[in-house]
């Protein structure tokens, strides 16, 4: 025991003084990780829904967020031209939910993108992404933009 | 109702198993109500540091809706409560993540603290675990890999609402070429909650037949001391460990006096003092 401790000091000694590893605090690294969380810092205090879904958008990864009713009309949109978005998706999901009445999100996949259709609150959500995102991710995503809603007196 | 607190990481091997475990026994041994669990429902390794892998009815059950929590609550050591996952894969590939949060949610109010052992990544189950909670405990070992991993398990832990109360640097060898804890505290705009030495004891807690946890093999060890801190700053208590006896004579003075001279980090020395409640 004594003789272990008496090495660890003599190495510790023999490092310092010979300098024999060349450790430096990885400054470069560091930085890259600093601009990596400068591009992750979201504003979402902001009394304009359109201004929310926008910095919701940056925030959960997502290309776009259309809102609409169960009849297809927009409610909220991050595209302008998301009509037939809404159109499709709202029909698409009643018809499955007349099928499939348990069903919970719908995922559709095309060439370059995912489409995950599901309701909240009465509303139909149609999340376009790169990647799937998660029940759990699209749930807070919805849940978010309600509790902005109810306190923007919808 | 209690906290719920997730222990998480993003990368792999930063010891959020052994702090998670470790962590619970010392809140219980301060009379604190803590139930564990291991929510890492592919990787149970909480459930084998506790000796517990064999249990018949494990969070699996659970999620599966094939049995009731109370069922899968089992007693640990110091009257800790301990819930373990299963080790089987055909399970593993039949579980409901999303159902994590109603389980804990029934549970919360029965204990002072729900400790989950999160998977390490950020796939579905470490989603899953983070959005059952309402708190988190980042770990990272004191180098850029780990530091990167927590950044985004941090940025994932608030985009699910979660608030992540500090980081707990883990394995840290007081070496000129580690990131300090003030700069992963600036960095990762968070308090450094522990910062817990690099030590052999922690790393034996595996390496015998029955896997046993450092606090209930050594208290003085120089882990199990930050642990305590860490426990008392958790649950707001004071330390009640003795500095003088923990630091086992004056020959363990003279080498800690030579550690902190030669170890070449200005957190050097300052690592077992600095955690005041």
């Amino acid at each position: 025991m004594v003789f272990r401790n008496v090495k660890r000091i003599m190495r510790s000694v023999t490092k310092r003084v010979l300098d024999v590893e060349d450790n430096r605090t990885p400054q470069e690294q560091m930085k890259l990780l600093n601009n990596f969380l400068s591009r992750h810092k979201f504003e979402l205090n902001t009394s304009s829904i359109q201004d929310l879904v926008q910095s919701m958008k940056k925030k959960h990864l997502v290309d776009s967020i259309c809102i609409c009713s169960p009849n297809g009309s927009i409610v909220i949109s991050t595209d302008e031209n998301d009509f037939s978005e809404a159109i499709i998706g709202s029909a698409m999901f009643n018809y499955i939910r007349t099928e499939l009445p348990e069903s919970e999100t719908i995922l559709v996949k095309d060439k370059e993108n995912w489409f995950m259709i599901f309701p909240y609150n009465g509303k139909i959500y149609i999340i376009r992404a790169a990647s799937d995102l998660t029940r759990i991710e699209l749930q807070i995503l919805a849940k978010e933009i309600e509790s902005f809603l109810k306190g923007h007196g919808d | 109702m209690g906290r719920s607190i997730a222990i998480v990481s993003g990368k792999g091997g930063v010891g959020k198993t052994s702090i998670c475990a470790n962590l619970g026994i010392a809140l219980a041994q301060r009379g604190v109500n803590v139930c564990l669990v291991d929510a890492d429902i592919a990787m149970a390794n909480l459930s084998l540091l506790l000796g517990m892998q064999s249990s018949p009815i494990t969070l699996h059950d659970v999620l599966l809706g094939e049995a009731g929590i109370q069922d899968a609550i089992y007693d640990g050591p110091n009257g800790l409560k301990f819930i373990p996952s299963g080790l089987s894969l055909e399970n593993y590939r039949r579980v409901d993540a999303d159902r994590l949060a109603t389980v804990i949610k029934t549970i919360q109010s029965k204990f002072d603290f729900v400790l989950l052992d999160g998977p390490a990544g950020i796939e579905k189950s470490v989603l899953a675990t983070i959005a059952s909670t309402e708190e988190c405990l980042l770990i990272a070992t004191p180098d850029s890999p780990s530091i990167a991993d927590v950044l985004k398990t941090k940025i994932v832990a608030q985009r699910l609402g979660n608030k992540p109360l500090g980081v707990v640097l883990n394995m840290v060898r007081f070496e000129k070429g580690e990131i300090g804890k003030e700069e992963v505290s600036r960095m990762m705009e968070l308090p450094v909650y522990a910062t817990i030495p690099y030590d052999d004891e922690m790393r034996h807690s595996f390496q015998r037949d029955k896997a046993v946890p450092v606090m209930l093999r050594n208290l003085q060890a120089k882990s199990s001391i930050e642990v305590q801190k860490l426990a008392a700053r958790l649950a707001g208590l004071p330390v009640q460990f003795d500095e003088k006896k923990s630091s086992g004579g004056i020959l363990s003075s003279i080498l800690h006096f030579f550690a902190s001279l030669f170890g070449g980090n200005k957190n050097n020395g300052k690592g077992m003092e600095e955690m005041k409640v």
